[in-house]
């Protein structure tokens, strides 16, 4: 997810309003100096009647606000009379072809080189530079939890503390996070921000308390302006962690410290969690990251080709958008694919090929065997697995047990007949009934809906 | 126009200018250097990502502002043998005269010579040695990546800490890295990551220099020097430089200790053997006490050599692409250096024993 926020103003949008303003300056200028001071020029971005137009350079920059600002602003009210000002912004990247030369001694491709990727994470907060707000892909799906993560870079620690963003796996969730952090970071150089995974929270928490500097961990800790966990679930049934967490939550809390935590969860649905952590987890913030829709999979496919440099037909994304669901890494994996097989090719790929990719490297739904369900339905419930074979008809046994039914009916079709006979021997009108009546005390029950869900996330990891 | 200077002023002046100026562009004006005579005399020049503004001290008789063709004026005022040298506007062209000679220059409209605004200097600005910064650059600026593809790395990093300054770069195939301590710097810390195409035109500049310190500062994603009567300004990139201490090795396997003149020329003498690959093989044996380097072609032949050196550790074999060790030689300020290898495919470190500042980092050859 590597280009600019897809809801506010799409990119092309932008790059199109330039073309063809740039058509309109073209011809107010003489052809050496449009190829001059209009070369590696773009509308970086756009809010309402504004417009920003990123230049190469500062020298750039003064040239155009002397002496091309009346044609500019002209030629882009020409295309759109709600713009007003133009503004000129030095962007700091490199330009691509500026500094290109040839060399002597290339370095000849078998020389080893420094693994200079893992270095790029900053060690001091752990933030990876990589994630930023301007990569992050926002659609209908995630624009809730963007939005919240904007709302507290206002008002740090005030607006929504903590922030508690959930969803599964490969949907962003760290991508968004980690933007927080680096966000903060960029805008308050004296803060201090932290970003941490909730395991290594623990080994540290562990490593402090064997080595008797139980007291060092805290502080140090405590120091943060902003503290960002990641995977707060990886510390389920860890008692004396989770205490520790939970004092820490209160000493940032109660200095307007912001907090942000990450989890595959809704905080109610956190299995070995305490209650009152569980609480403070709610208090701020949730917000939910669900699986994408499709049109945002279509936009994060076309932002991604974009960045790769590609062209893919309308069709074939369309394609991939509908057979890929779900996971967001799964999209990219794919995505990877089908660029390294067109550049290996020397040629655009077509649809079979697409096809056989797709097919090749998603994971089918995978079978889970019907006892395989059963133990992790009971596991959720914690109740013996045996009980559900059993003839009991125990309130706490009856409900997971038609829970069970149920989902191997949605989730696996497998026949009526056979789920009762699996299931200790069961008429196939028991099972029947079991089903609708899930099905509907879904409809009004919405917490009974959220425990299904989490049970299909379950069976399906 | 109507201005008189020394011949040694406006030559330096535009010497410096023309390192600047705009190479292949399509607006001919950036290929001039502007004589701008207001109360003093400005050079300036630009290439639109670098700029430079050079004041030449000058007696001014008549005001006003001429562009002509770097090269053009700078080989005029490098063959002119008197002292003194006059500069007049004659029919919007530029009269070059000196003693017994006239030279009339065409110059380019300068209406288009782009604006290079002097800007707020009072904010963010520290002072640092010139022959720091120098030295400091011209240290490590051979190692940093020839393309801006990824623009960490096709620049110099330099950071400006109170008691300590840090220059380094790599391509990733290696690093060198020069820390300067101790009280070289004033004002305001700073981190830039300079380009190298613009590092290498700062240590032209700063070569041809004379005062002991410089300014630097930055804004506007600018990073700005201001040596003698110069100035020179120059965009900087955004990026993160990798956090390389991770790489270093702490500990080596095997330790060697030469005179650099010795390791120069053995790697010299390789060179020609070496063919296209450019590849040595270093050769340690510490328990024969042996020290020596190969390297061969199928069309050249093959050679090999030992100098003498003080080693230790375990035996190694290992190949190098030969530029990239050769390459540190002539910055490290010590007689002696010591080779630091930790194995197969690990960096080899280079140091001087008696130039602690200065550290380079090569990988070997993948075998």
């Amino acid at each position: 997810m590597q280009t600019a926020p897809i809801m506010t103003a799409p990119p092309m949008m932008n790059r199109e309003l330039w073309q063809n303003a740039l058509v309109q300056i073209e011809l107010g200028t003489s052809e050496a100096s449009f190829r001059t001071w209009f070369r590696n020029t773009d509308i970086s971005s756009r809010d309402g009647s504004t417009v920003h137009v990123s230049v190469p350079s500062k020298i750039v920059k003064e040239w155009l606000v002397e002496k091309h600002h009346k044609l500019i602003l002209k030629a882009l009210r020409a295309l759109d009379s709600t713009i007003r000002t133009v503004e000129y912004t030095v962007h700091r990247s490199a330009t691509p072809v500026a500094a290109e030369r040839k060399l002597g001694k290339t370095p000849s491709p078998e020389n080893a080189s420094f693994d200079l990727q893992s270095l790029y994470i900053d060690k001091r907060d752990n933030l990876n530079p990589r994630y930023t707000f301007e990569t992050f892909v926002v659609g209908p799906f995630n624009q809730l939890a963007h939005a919240a993560a904007k709302a507290i870079l206002e008002r740090p620690g005030q607006t929504y503390n903590p922030l508690f963003i959930y969803g599964s796996t490969g949907h962003g969730k760290t991508h968004l996070i980690q933007a927080v952090g680096n966000y903060f970071k960029k805008a308050h150089a004296n803060k201090k921000v932290l970003y941490v995974t909730s395991e290594r929270f623990a080994v540290d928490y562990i490593n402090a308390v064997r080595a008797g500097r139980a007291n060092g961990f805290k502080d140090q800790y405590r120091q943060y302006d902003v503290l960002i966990m990641d995977d707060v679930q990886f510390i389920a049934n860890t008692e004396k962690t989770q205490e520790e967490l939970f004092h820490l939550f209160n000493a940032l809390h109660d200095n307007n410290k912001q907090i942000v935590f990450s989890s595959d969860k809704h905080p109610n649905f956190l299995p070995g969690f305490e209650e009152r952590l569980r609480g403070r987890f709610s208090a701020g913030m949730i917000a939910e990251i669900p699986e994408p829709d499709i049109e945002s999979r279509t936009a994060i496919i076309k932002a991604k080709i974009e960045q790769h440099g590609f062209n893919i037909p309308d069709d074939i994304i369309q394609y991939i958008a509908e057979s890929v669901r779900g996971n967001i890494r799964e999209l990219e994996g794919v995505l990877n694919m089908i660029v390294c097989k067109s550049q290996l090719k020397g040629k655009a790929v077509s649809h079979a090929d697409v096809r056989a990719l797709v097919k090749h490297n998603i994971k089918p739904n995978k079978g889970v065997s019907i006892e395989e369900v059963v133990r992790r339905i009971s596991m959720y419930y914690e109740i013996p697995e045996k009980s559900i074979y059993e003839k009991t008809r125990k309130k706490e046994v009856v409900k997971p047990r038609q829970i069970i039914m149920y989902m191997l009916r949605e989730e696996f079709n497998v026949s009526y007949p056979s789920i009762g006979e699996k299931l200790g021997g069961r008429d196939h009108t028991t099972v029947i009934h079991s089903c609708e009546k899930i099905k509907h005390e879904m409809k009004t029950n919405t917490s009974l809906e959220q425990e299904i869900e989490h049970i299909r996330s379950l069976i399906h990891s | 126009m109507n201005l008189t200077t020394t011949k040694e002023k406006i030559l330096s002046a535009s010497v410096i200018a023309e390192r600047v100026v705009g190479k292949k562009e399509s607006l001919p004006i950036l290929s001039c250097v502007l004589l701008d005579a207001g109360s003093t005399l400005y050079v300036r020049s630009t290439n639109l990502e670098s700029a430079i503004d050079i004041s030449v001290v000058s007696e001014i008789k008549e005001k006003g502002t001429i562009a002509v063709p770097a090269t053009i004026f700078s080989q005029t005022i490098k063959s002119i043998n008197s002292d003194k040298i006059s500069l007049k506007s004659e029919s919007g062209n530029l009269l070059v005269e000196s003693r017994g000679a006239r030279t009339l220059i065409k110059s380019i409209p300068n209406e288009e010579f782009p604006i290079l605004s002097r800007g707020d200097d009072s904010k963010k600005s520290s002072s640092i040695l010139r022959l720091t910064l120098l030295k400091g650059i011209q240290s490590v600026l051979y190692s940093a990546s020839r393309s801006m593809i990824r623009p960490e790395l096709g620049s110099i990093y330099i950071s400006i800490k109170k008691e300590q300054v840090i220059f380094a770069a790599t391509d990733s195939f290696r690093l060198a890295e020069r820390i300067v301590t101790g009280k070289n710097s004033s004002g305001e810390e700073g981190e830039f990551l300079v380009p190298l195409k613009h590092a290498a035109e700062l240590v032209y500049l700063l070569d041809r220099s004379l005062g002991e310190s410089v300014k630097i500062h930055s804004s506007d994603s600018q990073f700005i020097v201001e040596a003698d009567s110069a100035r020179f300004a120059a965009r900087v990139v955004e990026g993160v430089f990798p956090n390389y201490s991770e790489i270093v090795p702490k500990q080596f396997t095997t330790e060697a200790t030469v005179l650099k003149n010795d390791f120069a020329e053995m790697l010299r003498k390789a060179r020609v053997f070496s063919g296209n690959d450019q590849h040595v093989g270093l050769h340690v044996y510490p328990k024969k006490k042996i020290f020596s380097a190969t390297a061969q072609s199928p069309d050249v032949g093959e050679t090999s050599d030992s100098i003498d050196a003080a080693v230790s550790g375990e035996d190694i074999d290992i190949k190098f692409h030969i530029g990239y060790i050769s390459d540190c030689m002539p910055v490290i300020d010590s007689d002696s250096i010591t080779l630091g290898f930790s194995g197969p495919n690990r960096p080899l470190v280079i140091r001087g024993v008696s130039d602690a500042d200065f550290m380079y980092l090569v990988m070997p050859l993948n075998r």
